[in-house]
């Protein structure tokens, strides 16, 4: 006993045998997957379906009801295997079937590929390969790039990088290749369900091969096949976006790279030539540090605009010298950035300084106020360049820069009962009169005037002496149990001053200070300060003011005018001298 | 050097002359187109012949019209178009010249050795 199917073939009705209708099913299956990518497949499919119903129809003679499996062989043999059809009017796809027993080249060989057109270019046929690939005009490819040339000569990059990752096309094959299928959206989406559809239909034939032989060698191979199939569709779309990323990308930071070496860029509000020259001399070796710049930072990103070219149209063939000539000329970029770093740290190598005493007196009072006095040239948001937390400026005026930079101000134990100032420059250099000269270049101001002690907010030197590390100290030293109050002007000014209460040198400020055996004391600083808070609204606070409780329903609070309690329950306050 | 392969090529080159050949005579349905190739042995399998003759009917060369059958599906009667004829009467010439120049050559051939 059979089991047996109702079909329909060409509108012809069949019974049909369970394992017949197997073999027939995979038979068109097979001959589908076959003309898949041929024009008018359907209707081959169709004609070929009709004859095979004509020629099955003729078995169902005399009081014959099923098709057997002996039918349908016979049929088949007939019609022939698809790779019996030596149709297909190409030889490539023929080759193709009987050398891989895969199919998975199906498509990729009638897709389009690009490559360089001979036949229309003006210099390598890049734009022309391109425009052929996207169907696009290339004319307005060309454009594109020039345009771009314009930017910093990344169309030039690009053009080159293009010109080098796509092979011309040289065969007649190559060239109708180049002219294939267009890649458009409508293409892709059909690509990719062709791709599915071809993915399942192995799968079927996988399964039935399963069932039906037992060549363990062949079916691992097949599955093995199947999911590179599978994976490769997917890692071929994430590629491509990859691809896309990796250009745009690299091509940002190499038009950003051009410009700041090209002198486009800015820093802060200085050019890259005005920047360079604040730290340079003349005979800093600008070109070649540029060199090394652009090979060491430039040669990776346009690496990534390589690959992510590659990604993008499917280039597969490497180009080794290529990868070799870029690691190169990386490691060349290296070697001269780090030969130009150790030169121009040479620069920094001799330090000078310069310690003056300044004219300075106890005064009548018995508190000294060190005070800073504002003395920047212009308003002090009007600055080119400030680096190291604003600790050094650049302003330029009237073509001319000069360089600020915030003062030292340390206080320290006398020796005796004298009060002494000093004003300490230093600077480093290449040789040591190279740097003494720098530090004598300083200028900067301090003066007393009675218990005035007035000092510059700002010490100044030429932009012409470029940066080398100049520094002003002023050192105040100060006698025991004598008093100095800093004023608030001093914020950024004081520099590890010792103290006895130990708080940071920005709060010393408003205060008044006086030097012990163990340092400056403050005399008016809060004995406590304890801010204590737990959960969300209490919070206890203790200060110089007093005592302060908040929490959500109660509020206390001690100071010199009293005490007062507020509280939301009981909504009584009293005040108490 | 296998044979069978050169032959099978050569037989798929003079396959569109022969089809056009054989429909000059009157219209036909593919299996009659076939059998007729099949006594020359110019066609071993049918199924080679249904994919030439869609591609033939698109480029212009064969129009066909459907005829009910008793014996199965409807079928598909071809027929040479106008531009079908010249081009057949084009290739036939091409063919004649081509056998010519072949069997010079390979007679040159023979009578040398």
């Amino acid at each position: 006993m059979n089991k047996t199917l109702t079909i329909n073939i060409s509108g012809i009705v069949f019974n049909i045998e369970e394992d017949a209708y197997e073999t027939l099913k995979n038979y068109l299956g097979k001959i589908k997957r076959h003309f898949q990518n041929e024009e008018g497949n359907e209707e081959i499919v169709a004609d070929i379906e009709g004859r095979l119903a004509e020629l099955l129809k003729a078995k169902m003679h005399a009081g014959k009801q099923v098709l057997l499996m002996a039918d349908i062989n016979d049929a088949i043999s007939v019609m022939g295997q698809p790779e019996d059809f030596a149709d297909n009017g190409s030889e490539e796809n023929k080759k193709e079937e009987s050398h891989s027993s895969s199919h998975q080249n199906y498509y990729a060989n009638k897709r389009r590929r690009v490559f360089r057109d001979p036949d229309s270019k003006i210099l390598g046929g890049v734009c022309s390969g391109i425009g052929n690939y996207f169907d696009i005009d290339p004319l307005w490819i060309r454009l594109a790039l020039v345009v771009m040339f314009f930017g910093f000569g990344s169309g030039f990059l690009l053009y080159i990088i293009l010109w080098i990752i796509i092979p011309e096309a040289k065969t007649t094959a190559e060239k109708l290749e180049m002219r294939g299928e267009p890649v458009d959206v409508n293409t892709i989406s059909k690509t990719i369900k062709d791709e599915a559809e071809n993915i399942k239909n192995k799968a079927k034939d996988f399964g039935t091969n399963v069932k039906t032989q037992f060549t363990n060698k062949d079916n691992t191979s097949k599955f093995v096949d199947l999911l590179r199939q599978i994976f490769g569709t997917i890692f071929n779309i994430i590629g491509k976006i990859i691809g896309v990323f990796f250009v745009f990308f690299g091509i940002v930071v190499f038009v950003g790279l051009l410009s700041v070496l090209l002198g486009f860029g800015k820093v802060d509000n200085l050019t890259t030539h005005e920047f360079i020259n604040s730290f340079a001399g003349a005979d800093f070796p600008v070109f070649w540090a540029k060199t090394a710049l652009a090979l060491a930072i430039g040669i990776p990103f346009v690496m990534l605009v390589y690959k992510g070219m590659k990604m993008l149209l499917g280039i597969k063939y490497h180009n080794r010298w290529i990868n070799i000539g870029a690691g190169v000329l990386w490691v060349v970029g290296l070697i001269l950035g780090f030969c130009i770093a150790v030169e121009f740290g040479k620069q920094f190598s001799q330090d000078a300084v310069l310690k003056q005493q300044v004219d300075a007196h106890w005064p009548a009072k018995d508190t000294l106020y060190l005070k800073a006095n504002n003395n920047y040239a212009t308003v002090e948001t009007d600055i080119d360049f400030s680096m190291d937390n604003n600790r050094w400026y650049i302003n330029t005026q009237k073509n001319v820069s000069t360089w600020w930079g915030r003062p030292r101000v340390r206080i320290i134990t006398s020796e005796n009962d004298s009060l002494y100032v000093f004003m300490i420059k230093s600077s480093d250099g290449s040789e040591k009169a190279e740097a003494a000269q720098r530090a004598k270049n300083i200028s900067y101001q301090l003066n007393q005037k009675d218990s005035l002690l007035l000092v510059d907010k700002y010490y100044s030197f030429p932009g012409i002496d470029k940066f080398r590390n100049q520094e002003i100290e002023v050192l105040i030293k100060l006698p025991r149990n004598k008093v100095i109050y800093l004023d608030n002007s001093m914020k950024y000014l004081l520099y590890d001053v010792d103290n006895t209460n130990e708080i940071f040198d920005q709060e010393m400020i408003g205060k008044y200070w006086k030097m012990t055996e163990n340092g400056l004391t403050c005399l008016n600083c809060p004995r406590v300060e304890i801010t204590h808070s737990k959960g969300k609204n209490s919070r206890v606070k203790i200060d110089e003011h007093g005592i302060e409780v908040n929490s959500s329903d109660a509020h206390v609070k001690i100071d010199e005018e009293g005490i007062k309690i507020k509280s939301k329950n009981k909504k009584e306050s009293k005040e108490e001298e | 050097m296998n044979t069978e392969n050169t032959k099978a090529q050569m037989r798929k080159g003079v396959l569109e002359l022969c089809i056009l050949s054989i429909l000059v005579n009157g219209d036909a349905y593919p299996t009659e187109i076939i059998d007729k190739l099949k006594e020359t042995k110019l066609v071993v399998v049918e199924g080679t012949l249904y994919p030439l003759l869609t591609r033939l009917k698109n480029t212009g060369l064969l129009s066909y019209r459907w005829e009910e059958s008793t014996s199965g599906p409807p079928r598909k009667y071809y027929r040479l178009t106008e531009e079908g004829e010249k081009f057949l009467i084009e290739l036939q010439q091409s063919w004649y010249e081509l056998v010519d120049a072949v069997n010079k050559t390979i007679n040159h051939s023979a009578t040398q050795q």
